[in-house]
């Protein structure tokens, strides 16, 4: 608890000092410490320690770490997963820049649906997105695959879904939305007055795209090549079902079946863990070291430019073909196909026969079944409660980080930044862990709060990611006006701070929301009963279990549910942010 | 309704990228009930971190605030007074108008969510009250981000009154205003603060703020105070060359003490003797600055009589500001700026008489030059001051 008194202390020697403020700093600092270190520090404790959480002694040991270095699938496993993060993440980049320039500075048809497009592939369960490749891919049933098994009468098609180069291919479609989203505001806040004084120069469209455009975005698309590199190495679902079948692990996937191993493998999986961990850190300090420059970048600022569109002549046609094949691949075909695979009990090609046997039994199946219910009423608890906490508690967090001086305010930022190191599973396996120990004063194993409180930790950089950009904004008279009206802190924190930031905290509930509830991994360990399912975790136990027809309608049910959220969401914050002009 | 503000021996420092910097170096300073008292000083000296602790909005290091009977900082007490809980009432140079609320909702909430919470019926005649006396009236249901400048300033004044606090803490409150408004709104300020009666401490950068609208100002300069004083003697009998440079145009002569007489010293400045008003503190073989004010010299073409200093000068430059020249003269290759009525048709080249008398000669301690090489002619213009005849009609 030493960094927590430091934390204090640090930051109370300069506190504005309302005796509240400073309770809830305290408050604060505590409920990081259980949400954030002691997850962590559990982790990395099993990784020294020679048994795991169910069994009784141990002691402390390194025998994790020597098996681990020693072994050669560690160095495989490493290898698969920086190439499968650096892969997937390039052509993520290449297709999310494409999408972005198009779309932000080019006249192309078709722009605001391609946002649409991306918007609601947010939403999309990676899961959903991986089944979809299977039934596109599958050597033998593959709709891909079909012109040669069918037509052609081979035993196997061309396409090969369970290799690495697939893996990049797909999880880099995956990626592309993510990536335009995070770039395009980059895109938009470029003066354009540096792009038009390359043209004047005599430079042409692609030089000065090259020479001009690119470089002066460099770091911040630097930045969000590690962001999104640094998540990828966590990634566990498309992996998992196109690579595990293929014996192509990353290290999501390698923890996952230490622990589905009996008896479960909790000392490998904790130094796997804590390994992937350290790849984490290393992102993290790339990252602030990135957009610590970026800050200094004067070029690229906060001003509302309205860039010139380029005219792609007579390129235009060919640029809105492009988009209408990317919406078609993106959503079309993967809702379309995992939709299909859910209407027939046994997957069937699709032919006229296949047709006359389609019906939505799967779903009447799952809506007369008690664990649907319970999954999706779970799910929604999720999707409510953890997105709401994570911004309460960011724009929190975030107060004491911009508003207050002192160094225990980096302190601060960097702990509620922690949990962006670990995968997901990591996440999953340290809520287990701890689980373990205080099942008996707090008995949350086995129930939904556990999964909340682990999801909650998971997505709390995204928050304060968000809310620290927000604060920053805010200009701190506004809230030193209520002070000075005679309002205490809770009061001016209520009334002002959260109004005020409301549009950013809706925009990031939003994205939590989205994000907790897609979050397969985490409920993979730890929805342990039948109380505790949710939606992604029981989609999953099915299609393991083959029932490929409810695994794919679950995977549907989820996705309305998440494009329902994503529009009421968009509609208030669209409401909110134009009634403040 | 009013109280005195006591303020003493304020520090605070802050810690920068370059180590700690004394924002406020040991400020005292007393207002009196119903006083307009001002921090004037440039960006930088510490005259909004003082404010600011008054306000309780920073905590000072140490040093003492009461505000009447109160004592609300205390270093020596333990007492820290949260800023809520102080009777003041304070404007922002950003105004911070809250864009979520109307115009009635900014105004109210003082009275609706602050210490002093009142019930409805009340609440909403003070809101009201607040409204017209600052001339708000009839647009309490506009949304507040729909306003004017001088509007939201109004508004945020009608903020900070309508918990009739017992201090008024203005923060450059005029500064965002354009020019033809703030000269408005500063006549307004002053007339409205007069009537209430009400204490209050104003910051600014602006001389000429300062001067019009304080009953006492307290030029600031590096987190302390370097002179005290009322409107007129701060302007009339600067005390260091800070002063003279940053208050009006100031005409700086360096010279030597050659004489100290009995009410007058003598000393050679411009290669004549000049003679200036007694002040205490020199002897003669000093080294001195004297502080003209443009205004001070008379400038003709006979050669006056009955006033102590009179030289022989040429006119170097002549610019025609309508009701006035701004000349610059040239004597013994100096060159001392002044202003004339346009009547008197100086061109340049013209060989004229610059008169001055003693008692408008203020001699000053020799101190480092405030600008680097800085000449001895200064036109002060601080963080965009106003410059010119506005300084000095």
């Amino acid at each position: 608890m030493s960094t927590l008194a430091m934390v204090r202390r640090s930051i109370v020697r300069r506190a504005g000092s309302d005796p509240l403020e400073l309770a809830i700093l305290g408050a604060l600092g505590i409920v990081l410490v259980l949400l954030v270190l002691l997850p962590l520090a559990i982790l990395l404790f099993y990784s020294f320690w020679s048994t795991g959480p169910t069994e009784k002694g141990g002691s402390l040991t390194l025998v994790n770490y020597t098996e681990t270095f020693l072994s050669v699938s560690t160095y495989r496993l490493l290898f698969n997963t920086l190439v499968f993060a650096a892969g997937s993440v390039t052509i993520g980049l290449i297709l999310g820049i494409s999408l972005a320039w198009l779309i932000e500075r080019t006249n192309t048809p078709f722009r605001n649906f391609a946002f649409v497009i991306a918007i609601v592939t947010a939403g999309m369960p990676p899961l959903l997105f991986a089944m979809a490749w299977v039934f596109l891919l599958n050597p033998r049933t593959g709709i891909l695959n079909m012109p040669f098994t069918q037509w052609l009468g081979w035993e196997e098609g061309i396409f090969a879904p369970y290799n690495l180069g697939t893996l990049i291919v797909i999880e880099g479609f995956r990626l592309t939305p993510t990536i335009f989203l995070m770039i395009v505001g980059l895109f938009r806040s470029m003066d354009p007055s540096l792009e038009e004084a390359s043209a004047a120069s005599g430079a042409g469209l692609f030089t000065t795209l090259r020479k001009v455009t690119l470089p002066v975005m460099l770091p911040g698309l630097l930045g969000v090549t590690i962001f999104i590199g640094t998540a990828t190495i966590g990634i566990f679902e498309i992996p998992a079902i196109l690579g595990m079948p293929g014996g192509v692990h990353v290290f999501a996937t390698r923890i996952y079946l230490a622990l589905q191993q009996l008896p479960s493998n909790y000392g490998l999986a904790a130094s796997l863990g804590t390994i992937a961990a350290m790849l984490g850190l290393i992102g993290i300090y790339l990252y602030h070291r990135v957009t610590r420059t970026q800050q200094k970048f004067a070029t690229i600022t906060g001003k509302g430019f309205r860039p010139r569109k380029i005219d792609l002549g007579r390129w235009r046609k060919a640029a809105g073909g492009a988009i209408i094949v990317y919406a078609f691949v993106m959503v079309a075909v993967p809702v379309g196909v995992v939709f299909y695979a859910s209407l027939f009990e046994y997957y069937r090609m699709p032919s006229m026969e296949a047709f006359k046997t389609a019906s939505l039994d799967s779903y009447r199946g799952l809506f007369q079944e008690e664990q649907f219910w319970i999954a999706l009423k779970n799910s929604l608890v999720i999707i409510m409660v953890v997105p709401a906490a994570v911004m309460l508690l960011s724009a929190v967090i975030s107060w004491f980080v911009v508003r207050k001086r002192g160094r225990g305010k980096g302190l601060l930022d960097s702990i509620a930044f922690l949990p962006f190191t670990a995968p997901s599973i990591v996440f999953g396996l340290a809520f287990l862990l701890i689980a373990f120990w205080i099942d008996g004063i707090l008995p949350i194993y086995g129930t939904i709060w556990i999964i909340a409180i682990a999801h909650i930790s998971r997505f709390l950089p995204f928050g304060t990611r968000t809310t620290n950009g927000a604060m920053f904004q805010l200009h701190k008279e506004l809230e030193e006006a209520g002070s000075v009206s005679g309002a205490n802190w809770l009061t001016v924190f209520r009334l002002i701070t959260l109004r005020l930031l409301a549009p950013s905290l809706l925009a990031g509930w939003l994205w939590v929301a989205v994000h907790s509830g897609r979050e397969l991994s985490i409920a993979l360990l730890l929805a342990s009963t039948r109380e505790n399912q949710i939606l992604s975790a029981l989609s999953w136990s099915r299609w393991e279990n083959g029932r490929l027809d409810d695994a794919a309608a679950l995977g549907i049910v989820l996705m309305g549910i998440m494009a329902i959220f994503i529009i009421v969401a968009r509609v208030l914050i669209l409401k909110i942010s134009r009634e403040e002009g | 309704m009013t109280a005195t503000v006591k303020v003493r021996d304020l520090r605070k420092a802050y810690l920068t990228d370059e180590g700690p910097v004394n924002a406020v170096d040991g400020v005292s300073f007393e207002v009196q009930a119903g006083e307009c008292y001002t921090l004037l000083g440039p960006s930088g000296c510490g005259k909004s971190t003082t404010l600011r602790c008054i306000a309780g909005l920073e905590k000072a290091d140490e040093g003492e605030i009461t505000i009447g009977e109160t004592i609300v900082v205390s270093k020596d007490l333990g007492i820290f007074v949260p800023t809520y809980k102080r009777p003041i009432g304070m404007v922002f140079q950003s105004y911070a108008i809250w864009p979520h609320m109307s115009v009635f909702d900014n105004v109210a909430f003082p009275v609706t969510h602050g210490t002093g919470r009142l019930p409805k019926r009340e609440a909403h005649d003070r809101v009201m009250h607040a409204l017209s006396m600052v001339h708000l009236d009839g647009l309490e249901n506009r949304p507040a981000p729909q306003l004017s400048g001088g509007q939201q300033q109004r508004l945020a004044l009608a903020r900070a009154l309508v918990r009739e606090p017992t201090v008024l803490l203005l923060d450059e409150p005029l500064s965002n205003l354009d020019a033809k408004l703030r000269d408005e709104m500063r006549v307004e300020l002053k007339e409205l603060t007069q009537r209430l009666g009400i204490t209050t401490i104003f910051v600014t950068h602006d001389q000429l703020e300062a001067l019009t609208l304080s009953d006492q100002i307290a030029v600031m300069r590096d987190g302390v105070i370097v002179q005290e004083g009322s409107a007129e003697e701060i302007y009339a009998a600067p005390n260091s060359r800070f002063t003279a440079e940053f208050i009006g145009t100031t005409n700086l002569l360096e010279g030597e003490i050659k004489r100290v007489e009995s009410d007058q010293l003598v000393i050679g400045a411009l290669d004549e003797d000049l003679t200036c008003a007694m002040a205490n503190g020199f002897k003669v073989g000093d080294r001195a600055i004297v502080a003209v004010r443009p205004e001070s010299l008379n400038v003709s073409t006979s050669r006056p009589v009955g006033i102590e200093n009179v030289f022989n000068g040429v006119v170097e430059s002549v610019v025609y500001l309508g009701d006035s020249l701004d000349c610059r003269i040239q004597i013994n290759g100096r060159t001392l700026r002044t202003f004339v009525r346009a009547s008197q048709r100086l061109s340049s080249g013209d060989a004229v008489y610059v008169s001055m008398t003693a008692n408008e000669c203020r001699p000053l301690p020799l101190e480092e030059a405030l600008r680097l090489g800085a000449p001895i002619l200064t036109t002060s213009g601080l963080d965009g001051a106003p410059t010119g005849t506005a300084e000095v009609s």
